[in-house]
């Protein structure tokens, strides 16, 4: 068996950015070595790829980041994909947290599910609890106006 | 480092855990303490300040008083309101919504200076968030910057203040050579004109020769075709545009009680404390830093944009540096983002 050795980072993109930029931001503070990213776009967000990858290396240098366009209101696919994500990741030997704070809220149950079903490690919500933070990124967020919250696993 | 207002809270992330205190290192005053959890405020120095203002009467003082630069911070920062700031929003509203056959004059949203100076509009769009037309008048515009031309440093009182609290030298030294008062507050109406160009539709009134406030009242009544309301927060101005049948908007002093600076206001409070004091300090459980409104060889684009130049010990600045570097690729990232 391989070593377990980073992290990988599931989520899905919505309509701001800048809210899938803070997740990015709250567990790579979290964990010493996040290696990969999958983003889950939609159609409609699938332009904010570039974007999102952009920021993410800025923030984890070197981090992988691919993506997969899925359906947002196709329950059945969005489990699908972001299964094979975290197998995928898995197989490479990382650690998987699935982040479900962003896009619809389809896409977050469908994200929750498929966490759940493939048991990956952590399973995260970045909760806001100052609404008027919504739409600015993560470090320039008073801290305790932003929670990592674990809904499954332990954060290292 | 240089920071801007918003950028503040990184370092305050870094100093502060649970209790945040903000004080005026020149004059040894503590002037409040907040639980940085939720912006509750737990004590105010306005008295220990007004006691200041005794002093400094006393040297023959006769500029703005310090206590009423504390209540005019937290004005500019929209942490307290007119306290008719209802009929502002009202204004606003109405004047927002296009001409119709019923109303079919356009209607305009005329400012006195001191809109700018207390960030009025940026108060009521983020109360109400409407964005009607605004006028501005020529008059406003030669207000705002004549002072950038006096730039004078403080007042011998102050610096005499500053030496009798036994502030430390260097701060006394930067006391002496900062631009005045007038100036540093200028400029942050300068930085307040360009957010309300950048959030309303504005125009200008043509050039022309401007004396007083009476020229102000002058221009917007000159305006044909347009239902015109000056809203200002000056008594006597308003006075003048009623005799003149200017329909005007006077906005009253605000109410000087809060319990709470809500955290988005936070780093617009500390911006406009150092405008109005020079200097201001934070301190918290894990260090302290210090926000200049000056600093020397200071350029009029970084006084305008607002900027800040921050002092902290080195172990905090080498953090703060380091995420406000990944912080500003990660802006330019979503700057050139494909949308």
């Amino acid at each position: 068996m391989r070593a377990l050795r980073g992290w990988a980072l599931i989520l899905p993109i919505g309509t701001r950015p800048e809210a899938v930029i803070s997740c990015i931001y709250a567990l790579a503070r979290r964990v010493a070595r996040l290696e990969r990213i999958h983003l889950l776009p939609s159609p409609a967000t699938s332009s904010y790829v570039k974007v999102v990858s952009r920021a993410a290396t800025a923030i984890v240098e070197g981090v992988d980041v691919t993506y997969t366009v899925v359906d947002e209101v196709s329950f059945d696919g969005i489990v699908e994909a972001a299964s094979r994500a975290i197998e995928d990741s898995r197989a490479r030997g990382l650690r998987v947290a699935v982040d479900v704070t962003t896009g619809r809220k389809s896409m977050s149950l469908a994200l929750y599910k498929a966490a759940i079903d493939s048991n990956a490690d952590l399973i995260l919500y970045l909760h806001l609890r100052c609404r008027e933070f919504e739409g600015v990124l993560y470090p320039l967020i008073p801290k305790h106006c932003a929670d990592l919250v674990v809904f499954k696993g332990e954060l290292p | 480092m240089k920071l801007k207002p918003c950028e503040l809270v990184l370092v305050l992330n870094e100093v502060v855990e649970e209790r945040l205190t903000v004080l005026l290192p020149q004059f040894r005053v503590e002037l409040m303490e907040l639980r940085y959890s939720d912006g509750r405020v737990l004590r105010v120095g306005v008295e220990e300040l007004r006691m200041l203002d005794g002093a400094l009467r006393s040297l023959g003082f006769r500029g703005r008083s310090l206590a009423s630069l504390f209540w005019d911070s937290l004005q500019s920062a929209c942490v307290i309101a007119p306290s008719n700031v209802s009929d502002l929003l009202e204004l606003m509203e109405e004047y927002s919504k296009l001409p119709s056959p019923r109303d079919p004059l356009p209607k305009l949203v005329a400012v006195d200076t001191n809109i700018l100076y207390n960030s009025t509009l940026t108060l009521a769009y983020r109360l109400s968030g409407h964005r009607p037309p605004i006028l501005v008048s020529w008059c406003v515009m030669r207000e705002l910057s004549s002072p950038l031309r006096k730039r004078g440093g403080s007042s011998t009182a102050l610096v005499k203040l500053a030496e009798a609290r036994r502030a430390p030298r260097a701060l006394v030294r930067e006391l002496e050579h900062a631009w005045g008062l007038e100036t540093r507050r200028a400029f942050a109406a300068l930085r307040e004109r360009d957010r309300v160009v950048s959030t309303y539709p504005v125009t200008v009134t043509e050039r022309r020769m401007c004396r007083g406030d009476y020229s102000i009242v002058e221009d917007y009544s000159r305006i044909r075709g347009c239902r015109v309301t000056l809203v200002t927060h000056d008594k006597n101005l308003s006075g003048i545009a009623s005799t003149l049948g200017l329909p005007v908007l006077y906005l009253e002093g605000p109410k000087r009680d809060f319990s709470k600076i809500p955290l988005s206001l936070l780093g617009e409070m500390l911006y406009y404390l150092a405008v109005n004091y020079l200097v201001v300090e934070v301190r918290g459980e894990r260090g302290w830093a210090r926000a200049w409104s000056w600093w020397e060889r200071m350029r009029d684009d970084e006084a305008e944009e607002g900027l800040l130049r921050v002092e902290m010990p080195p172990r905090v600045e080498e953090r703060v540096e380091s995420e406000l570097m990944v912080l500003r690729r990660v802006e330019e990232a979503l700057r050139g983002g494909e949308r």
